[in-house]
């Protein structure tokens, strides 16, 4: 909790200028009193995309003008920025200071690279890190972005994969870990998937200092099309990861992943009826402020799991139609859904699938 | 007079009325939906594919033994059936074409590096006999044992030499094709087979509820159903028409890389392919699920549908020749208009109409 109130008294400092486009006086009022907030991509009912910024009850306090489609989100609590990603295959994201007056910063890949809607900054937030596509030849990038000059991209390391999805800092401040998906994609062929008869997702922990591949962990081959996509990282270090299966949806497959420092990738089964359930589709994962609690969402099932990270135990599936994103608040977590509603508020814009807290 | 006026003003009331009415009611049920998309799209769908192979084998059967040109046009002319049927079923991602590789093993496409036409040459260079054993061929690379393979055999470079014979080479190439072609008629059968009644998967398209492992609930079903159009629709523009037709500059037009470029298949299939959504969308009778909330918007589909089929069909020449012509190549970008016009439809208003969101993606949590 202490990190969250530092953070929002910073955000607060700088809240009346900084957000001097979007704040409206209500906006303000909200940002004053709220204890959290959240940031969410959006589409409105003109078809306009952008950032929201919302309080811990879902109501708005600023929005913020994109290019296009949005997804996710890189933030830290040294990072002065919320930088919000395009979807893939766009190739832009535009950071918003958190901490003082300064108008937003937009910036992109280079032309033979895009996002792929997620990223992650540096422990002292100097570093931006960026999933991204060298489509010419499919193979995953992480492109890296320097904070304190304008978000130039100065470098890149390969993502020892295709499609490098989410990228999460491990705790020790120095390894990334990144979801390599394994689905190829090209631009030139729109979000047709190229590979999947020969798809291989893994998760690859990589030493951000040299760039260099720590190690690669995949699951058995006969769970080669179980796309490894969104990741939280519990109290005990442990990554886990939300699946997408692109096989026959009549295979008794698992959604779930973990990673182990002893066990390596495993996957995780889920009680029969809970499994059926949920479905075989994972669009975003969150672990909660306690540390131990998991929650995944699936859009597709309309449906929030919760379970114990210890156990491994299912605590409560909850009915959340179009439901996606998902994040921890100070006790518990807030959803959204493409139906518009944000936590307990309904909103006339569908919300995107991921909710960054700030 | 008045009391006429008063009894209209009236029935305009119960009118207006009517929609905000029904959206407390209970919406239509999708089982209906379901079952109708099978009987009337998907299994007649499978079975003209299975049917069209089967003649393509028999054509090959007859060029074979007796090679000549009558032979190695009917054959052309089996492979152009076989593709067309194809391209009317294809975006149907659901069952049984999802799993197995069966999908890329009838056409893998894009092919970006040319994996498939270089194994296909390969494999005629040396005569490899394995290719020419059906069972043998399905369990070799995806890229050489479909649609890609049997477009090379009959149209590439030296497949004149089926219509004379003689040479072990022309032998072994006819035997290749009628491997491949036997190939996609045991493919397509599998395919019948899922949807075939009494198979698990089809009890479970049928009725969705929970634990069910396709839909949980009829939503799920609608949007499941919408998705397919959807995202069928964009891969025809963005893989089929994109794949030759660079919108911003005439200078990276890619005529050869278009799909059946070989057999002039290329319009023809993406007509093709935009009239197999319009007769799930027509067929499957999905518009009652927004009948209430706008009930010209069927129609108002259907007509777009059908602008989009009239100029991929007004198209009808080999993709050079359309490039090279200014004004063709306009009709081409048309077209790829007249596609994201049905698109932004179906993901805007006919969700909205259907009770999904608007504008996103169908589940597609990305």
């Amino acid at each position: 909790m202490t990190r969250i109130l530092l953070e929002r008294r910073t955000f607060l400092a700088g809240a009346g200028l900084a957000w001097l486009f979007g704040l409206t006086p209500a906006g303000a009022e909200r940002l004053a009193r709220s204890e959290l907030l959240f940031a969410s991509a959006y589409m409105d009912p003109q078809g306009a995309y952008g950032v929201a910024i919302l309080d811990d009850g879902g109501a708005l306090v600023s929005t913020h003008l994109l290019p296009g489609r949005g997804h996710g989100f890189a933030t830290s609590a040294a990072a002065q920025w919320l930088v919000a990603f395009a979807r893939r295959p766009g190739n832009f994201a535009v950071a918003l200071n958190k901490a003082r007056a300064a108008e937003p910063v937009p910036f992109h890949t280079p032309g033979d690279r895009h996002f792929y809607g997620h990223g992650a900054f540096s422990p002292d937030g100097k570093l931006l890190y960026a999933a991204e596509n060298a489509f010419d030849s499919g193979d995953g990038v992480i492109g890296v972005y320097d904070a304190t000059s304008g978000f130039s991209r100065i470098g890149e390391f390969p993502s020892h994969g295709i499609g490098p999805h989410e990228i999460v800092l491990m705790p020790d401040g120095k390894t990334l870990c990144v979801a390599n998906g394994g689905i190829r994609t090209h631009p030139d062929q729109g979000r047709e998937k190229l590979n999947l008869p020969t798809m291989a997702p893994s998760i690859a922990l990589i030493d951000t200092a040299t760039g260099s591949l720590l190690s690669s962990h995949a699951l058995p081959e006969q769970l080669h099309r179980l796309s490894l996509r969104h990741m939280a990282v519990d109290a005990a270090s442990r990554v886990w990861i939300g699946g997408q299966y692109e096989g026959d949806v009549m295979d008794d497959v698992p959604v779930l992943a973990r990673l182990d420092q002893e066990l390596g990738l495993v996957s995780v089964d889920l009680p029969g009826d809970v499994a059926a359930t949920f479905g075989k589709y994972a669009g975003s994962v969150a672990i909660g402020n306690d540390g131990v609690t998991l929650a995944v969402a699936s859009p597709q099932s309309g449906v929030v799991l919760t379970l114990d990270t210890r156990s491994g135990r299912p605590l409560d599936l909850e009915t959340a139609p179009r439901t996606c994103g998902i994040q921890a608040r100070a006790d518990g977590f807030i959803s959204s859904s493409e139906l518009g509603r944000f936590g307990p508020s309904s909103h006339a814009c569908a919300w995107d699938n991921h909710i960054a807290a700030l | 007079m008045s009391r006429v006026l008063t009894l209209l003003l009236a029935l305009m009331l119960v009118g207006a009325a009517g929609p905000a009415g029904a959206e407390t009611g209970t919406p239509p049920s999708i089982e209906p939906v379901l079952e109708r998309m099978v009987t009337d799209y998907v299994r007649p769908r499978y079975a003209t594919v299975n049917q069209a192979a089967a003649g393509l084998e028999a054509g090959f059967d007859a060029l074979c033994a007796t090679p000549s040109d009558e032979a190695l046009a009917a054959a052309r002319e089996g492979f152009r059936e076989v593709a067309d049927a194809w391209s009317r079923i294809e975006w149907l991602r659901l069952g049984a074409v999802m799993s197995d590789n069966r999908l890329e093993r009838i056409l893998f496409f894009p092919d970006r590096k040319g994996t498939g036409r270089k194994q296909v040459q390969a494999a005629i260079a040396t005569e490899d006999e394995s290719v020419t054993d059906a069972a043998a061929l399905s369990g070799k690379s995806v890229a050489m044992q479909g649609l890609g393979a049997l477009e090379y055999i009959l149209f590439g470079s030296g497949s004149e030499t089926l219509a004379t014979g003689g040479d072990s080479g022309a032998g072994h190439r006819c035997r290749f094709g009628r491997a491949a072609a036997a190939n996609i008629t045991h493919v397509s059968a599998e395919l019948m087979a899922e949807w075939e009644e009494g198979s698990p998967y089809l009890t479970a398209f049928l009725k969705p509820g929970p634990g069910n492992p396709l839909f949980r609930t009829d939503q799920e079903a609608v949007s499941v159903l919408l998705g397919q159009m959807i995202h069928g629709l964009e891969a025809i523009r963005d893989t089929r028409i994109g794949a030759f037709l660079d919108t911003q500059n005439p200078d990276r037009d890619r005529p050869r890389s278009a799909l059946y470029w070989r057999s002039d298949m290329t319009l023809p299939s993406i007509s093709a392919g935009v009239s197999g959504l319009e007769a799930l969308f027509t067929r499957s009778g999905i518009e009652i699920v927004a009948q209430e909330m706008a009930p010209r918007l069927a129609d108002t589909i259907r007509f777009e549908f059908t602008q989009a089929i009239r100029t991929a069909d007004s198209l009808d020449a080999p993709v050079e020749d359309l490039l090279a012509d200014p004004k063709t190549r306009d009709r081409l970008a048309y077209l790829a208009y007249a596609i994201r016009i049905i698109i932004g439809r179906l993901d805007q208003e006919f969700a909205q109409a259907g009770g999904l969101a608007v504008g996103f993606s169908f589940g597609d949590g990305d």
